[in-house]
């Protein structure tokens, strides 16, 4: 699977969770700041990309410093995908 | 952020760090992790806003600052202050580790109790998207069947509770023959320290498992317990020292556990010590988690028993209360003591045995401490319920002044 592919499946899965298809997902936009993510709203996230893209978040260095920004978490589930090849 | 980081960034960015830091940190030396001293809360306390990074000043009044509180069970409640972000990145680990080791996850459905300082209105309970949560200022004998029915309607999936809500709880169930409540899989005990004969009791009224949360509203999770039993340091959250004699210990010994949170900028709790005891564990552990061992000892720093002028852990209590588990039949589920004077205490006791047959072995079992010689005077409850302010059950409580 390319990043196009990934990035594409990623915003599929932030638009399920903000349960509106219409904001924008950017490379830059942040979840906290921008999608207003709770706790919870991160947590359906990482379960959904886990399910999703078949990785393991754990197996990520530093996950807890990339899951805010769009363009972090697209690098870190490539990164993971790599590892589970 | 790195320990080290954590620490120059809270020293470049608030005025207490700055102030206590001033002759290790100053410009052009070299400083070293031990060199730093460690921090109180009831520093940080007095600091107030000075403990606050300069960074975050002008962001407060607005949404982007939370408060939160520590339980003031020490006696002192103190604010703390953080962002969305950074308490979202903090509770990320954990609940990873929940998923990977329990099959716990966000959308499960949960129950929990709240403070009084917690809770949003009047209301002895509220439901907040997929969770349940219970006002523990309606944790009284009379509710207990209400609390009950609301969950067995509610089908939570895990509980997150303090060990004596728990109790509570389970020994309810137990004695009115209740079924259990078979969507609970798994419980969460966090907020006070329990034994292992609690934690099975509570497993076996439950029928689910039962895992430990360690941790502190000023840095977030600690430790986390595995499948294996063993509570593992969530280094992606925070730094643990043990100290004992100020010298560090990495070697299985005994010390105060000091924390350094990775995730909280605004508010950096540095070499902070959390008023707890325990060590690192050489042995490691089955599971795949690499965090290292943490066990902690029941009592705290400043649980402290006066006897013969010294001042000796109220863990002494424990072992007491231990010994008799072993040896009666019947079940002691909650107790407390509390020092009034030097030779005089008073014990609380919920239990389901005769009440002589507990004092003549808690005596007995007394005498043969440094505690011999001393007066017990003893009452027994049906429920030992935790501080409505704190929401804590502590086990010792010294009236004796330091």
């Amino acid at each position: 699977m390319d990043k196009k592919e990934i990035w594409r499946k990623l915003q599929q899965i932030i638009w399920e969770i903000t349960g509106d298809d219409t904001i924008a997902i950017e490379q830059d936009t942040k979840l906290i700041e921008d999608c207003n993510f709770d706790s919870l709203n991160v947590m359906d996230m990482l379960s959904e990309i886990e399910r999703v893209f078949g990785v393991d978040f754990m197996d990520l260095e530093d996950f807890e410093e990339k899951f805010n920004e769009c363009s972090m978490l697209c690098d870190g589930i490539a990164e993971l995908m790599e590892i589970h090849e | 952020m790195e320990k080290e980081e954590i620490a120059t960034y809270a020293y470049e960015n608030t005025e207490f760090y700055k102030e206590k830091w001033k002759d290790i940190m100053e410009e052009g030396n070299e400083w070293t992790w031990d060199e730093l001293p460690i921090v109180s809360k009831k520093e940080l306390v007095h600091a107030g806003i000075q403990a606050v990074s300069a960074e975050y000043y002008a962001k407060f009044g607005r949404d982007d600052i939370i408060t939160d509180y520590t339980s003031g069970s020490t006696g002192e409640c103190m604010e703390v202050y953080t962002t969305h972000k950074e308490q979202i990145r903090a509770l990320l680990s954990l609940w990873l580790y929940r998923k990977k080791f329990y099959g716990i996850d966000s959308t499960a459905r949960l129950c929990y109790f709240y403070t009084f300082r917690d809770c949003k209105g009047d209301e002895p309970y509220e439901y907040f998207k997929n969770s349940l949560g219970f006002s523990k200022g309606i944790l009284e004998p009379e509710n207990l069947q209400f609390i009950y029915d609301k969950m067995k309607e509610f089908q939570p999936v895990w509980l997150l509770l303090q060990p004596s809500v728990a109790m509570v709880l389970a020994r309810y169930m137990l004695e009115e023959g209740l079924e259990t409540i078979t969507s609970v899989q798994y419980i969460e005990l966090s907020g006070e320290m329990f034994t292992k004969e609690q934690k099975n009791f509570i497993s076996v009224a439950f029928n689910a498992v039962v895992a430990s949360q360690y941790g502190c509203n000023e840095v977030g999770t600690i430790a986390y317990q595995c499948p294996h039993g063993k509570l593992h340091i969530m280094d992606q959250n925070v730094h643990v020292d043990i100290i004992n004699q100020g010298m560090i210990k990495e070697d299985s010994d005994y010390g105060n556990i000091i924390v350094t949170g990775k995730n909280n900028k605004v508010m950096p709790f540095v070499k902070y010590n959390t008023g707890d005891i325990g060590k690192i564990c050489k042995e490691g552990c089955k599971c795949s988690y690499k965090g290292k061992v943490l066990e902690l000892f029941a009592a705290r720093q400043n649980d402290l028993v006066k006897i013969n002028d010294e001042w000796v852990s109220a863990d002494i209590f424990k072992r007491i209360f231990q010994a008799m588990e072993w040896s009666l039949d019947g079940r002691i589920y909650q107790y407390r003591v509390e020092q009034k004077e030097e030779k005089v205490f008073a014990v609380y006791l919920a239990t389901n045995m005769e009440k002589e047959v507990v004092q003549d072995c808690f005596c007995h079992y007394a005498a043969e401490t440094s505690l011999s010689g001393s007066k017990f005077y003893f009452q027994f409850y049906d429920y030992i319920l935790p501080d409505l302010q704190t929401g804590k059950l502590k086990f010792f409580i010294n009236d004796i002044v330091q």
